[in-house]
């Protein structure tokens, strides 16, 4: 299973080093480097035009990186997709077929191209009523989508890219899909790497989470990690900045004014030692939607700034 | 790593059910009504296989947008995916010959003509028929121009190569063309260059076909 | 088992498991020597990585509430492996604090808390059969 046994390490499969990539001089992906290891689940989060599409088809070899590499199991990634890229599934945000196909007909073009089970991909059809023989540009957006995702599923891929995999599903169909990812990972021991731009998305599935923002990853951290180690704090203002003392290793986040009171994101691998700091204000722990939303304003502030 | 897939070509072809009409019917029609017997070397046939073959081409690599990621990333090897977009191609070609010839072989031209009063007609059938297959040459020296053009374009690669490949192949037809009466080394070593022109631009389209950035 | 995880709050999910877990054996729902469900059972129940689950498992068998047997699995503590009765003083002590501060900052005082608390022992099977009510003094 994933090392369990005190080793801990679980195999890299999908590797970004220094990643980079230009459109027409516009940078849309800066030096980034994230990883995705067997069983493990990774969400890349970040707001439309963050860069979080362009890094999918780079890890799919669709396109090649201005710079910087990124090999799926040791190999790169365009050389692997020329060859078909086995091993690799990939949903991304409009990649369809052509409509008059019908998810039977999806099914045996994929049967065609590689390992695939019908079973799977029948069962998980039908898991939302969909007929097997209805044209594609019939079904509704989030139909098709879960129609691509069984069609990923199916193949049984090391490594399951995908790109806001959920848009489109209702709440229910949400959860059974980030269930059957989750058990995906866990009982194949793959990686899956999901972007999305909702948060609470992020929390229900991902064992990491990588925020990027304009093409550079600002955070890349264990969710379990995040919420042990964050910490929202409320002070009044007339106590000034905050400043760690007594070697206590801290890491500023965010910041706001509101009023009278400021209010303070901090890292700290030592969050017990936080009661000092807080001089009686209160010492709450963040939900990523809110560390997100202080991380990139306070990133806006500091660029502002400079 | 299987070769041959029923469903990729059928996906394909299905794109190209279109242009292969328009070459089917417009070879098949066109060969209803000239009055002089037919030698294969009109314009209008020419013509109608010059947009046949660029509609084709286009239609196989067009995908509409976000199709061509789909297909490139089910899992074939590019090298498969271009041999089939050939294929498709080839066999639109094949089916608007087959038409032509039927309606030759069949006699339809034969009683259109003498339909139309037409005192040459029967005599003149026989020799008629070699006329798609000089139309089948012209598919083989145009689809692969056709072909390469694309996936050329695709790869956002600047036109030069684009208008040397398009030049090659009506040049080579043409010059095949004016000299097809002329004994001797000429017409035939004229072919055999036009022979190496479709295979270099088959294999040039299989090479940067490999190196496509797929595009969403 | 069942457990319900609250993947929003920013409390760590092996944390929830450990509370939960400890509560329900303190409630007796989890009684001495029970298996509790693998680690890839749980893993599926709760979708969540196994990671999350060895990392509960093992914080709980260091507080003392469960015991890992190699090869056979997960087990309640027995009657007596159970929390040592001083550390057991000092966590309730810790949850009473807790309790106390939040319900302050809510608005509440002590008497409304106790209050809600006996309410909320009435759902535990068992808790109140012991002791008939009885008057509790501040």
């Amino acid at each position: 299973m994933t090392g369990l046994n005190g080793s801990g390490m679980s195999m890299a499969i999908l590797e970004a080093k220094d990643l980079r990539r230009d459109f027409s001089g516009v940078s849309a992906l800066d030096g980034v480097n994230l990883s995705a290891a067997s069983g493990e689940v990774v969400a890349l989060l970040g707001p439309n035009g963050a860069g979080k599409t362009t890094f999918l088809r780079l890890a799919r070899g669709l396109i090649e990186p201005s710079g910087g590499t990124v090999s799926i199991d040791g190999c790169a990634a365009r050389v692997l997709a020329a060859r078909g890229g086995r091993g690799v599934a990939a949903v991304g945000d409009a990649w369809e077929p052509a409509g008059w196909i019908s998810a039977d007909g999806l099914g045996d073009l994929q049967a065609s191209a590689g390992p695939f089970s019908r079973r799977i991909y029948g069962r998980w059809c039908e898991q939302l009523n969909l007929s097997p023989y209805k044209a594609f540009r019939q079904f509704s957006k989030g139909q098709k989508r879960w129609i691509l995702c069984g069609l990923a599923l199916a193949t049984s891929p090391r490594l399951l890219l995908m790109d806001e995999p959920a848009d489109g599903l209702d709440p229910s169909a949400r959860l059974l899909l980030y269930q059957a990812l989750r058990a995906y990972a866990n009982d194949h021991d793959a990686a899956v790497v999901v972007t999305t731009h909702i948060c609470g998305d992020v929390e229900k599935v991902a064992d990491r989470v990588a925020i990027i923002d304009r093409g550079h990853l600002i955070v890349d951290a264990e969710l379990e990690t995040l919420r042990h180690e964050v910490r929202q704090i409320t002070r009044p203002s007339e106590a000034g900045p905050i400043v760690p003392g007594n070697g206590c290793a801290l890491e500023i986040l965010g910041h706001r004014r509101e009023g009278a009171v400021d209010l303070w994101w901090l890292r700290t691998s030592n969050p017990e030692a936080l009661s000092s700091l807080a001089g009686g204000g209160e010492i709450r722990p963040v939900a990523l939607e809110d560390l997100y939303l202080a991380v990139t304003a306070f990133r806006s502030r500091l660029e502002n700034a400079s | 790593m299987r070769f041959f897939h029923p469903m990729l070509l059928s996906y394909l072809g299905r794109k190209t059910v279109w242009p292969t009409l328009l070459g089917a019917a417009g070879l098949a029609i066109f060969e209803l009504f000239p009055s002089a017997p037919l030698s294969g070397r009109e314009m209008l046939p020419a013509a109608i296989i010059v947009a046949h073959v660029a509609w084709v081409s286009w239609a196989l690599a067009r995908l509409d947008k976000g199709e061509m990621p789909f297909l490139y990333t089910r899992g074939f090897h590019w090298d498969v995916i271009w041999w089939h977009r050939v294929a498709v191609a080839a066999l639109s070609a094949l089916a608007a010959i087959a038409a032509s010839s039927l309606v030759l072989w069949l006699g339809l031209r034969t009683a259109a003509q003498i339909g139309m009063g037409d005192s040459l007609y029967p005599l003149v059938a026989r020799r008629e028929s070699w006329a798609p297959m000089y139309w089948l040459v012209l598919y083989v020296l145009l689809l692969p121009v056709g072909l390469y053009a694309f996936v050329r374009a695709e790869h956002e690669a600047p036109l030069g190569g684009l208008w040397l490949a398009i030049a090659i192949g009506p040049t080579t037809w043409f010059a095949w063309n004016l000299l097809a009466g002329t004994a001797g080394w000429l017409p035939r070593a004229l072919m055999v260059a036009g022979g190496c022109v479709v295979v270099a631009l088959l294999w040039a389209g299989q090479r940067l076909h490999r190196n496509v950035e797929v595009a969403s | 088992m069942y457990l319900r995880l609250d993947h929003h709050s920013g409390e760590p999910i092996y944390r929830q498991i450990v509370e939960a877990v400890k509560y329900k054996v303190a409630s007796g729902e989890l009684p001495p020597d029970v298996q509790l469900p693998s680690i890839r059972v749980m893993a599926g129940q709760l979708s969540i990585n196994p990671r999350t689950v060895v990392k509960a498992y093992e914080e709980l068998e260091h507080a003392g509430v469960v015991i890992m047997r190699h090869g056979q699995g997960v087990f309640v503590g027995s009657k007596h492996g159970v929390v040592p009765a001083g550390v057991r003083r000092e966590k309730l002590a810790d949850l009473a604090r807790r309790l106390l501060a939040e319900g302050a900052r809510l608005g509440a005082d002590p008497e409304e808390l106790m209050k809600i608390i006996e309410e909320e022992a009435r759902h535990i099977p068992g808790a109140m059969e012991r002791e008939p009510r009885r008057k509790v003094r501040i």
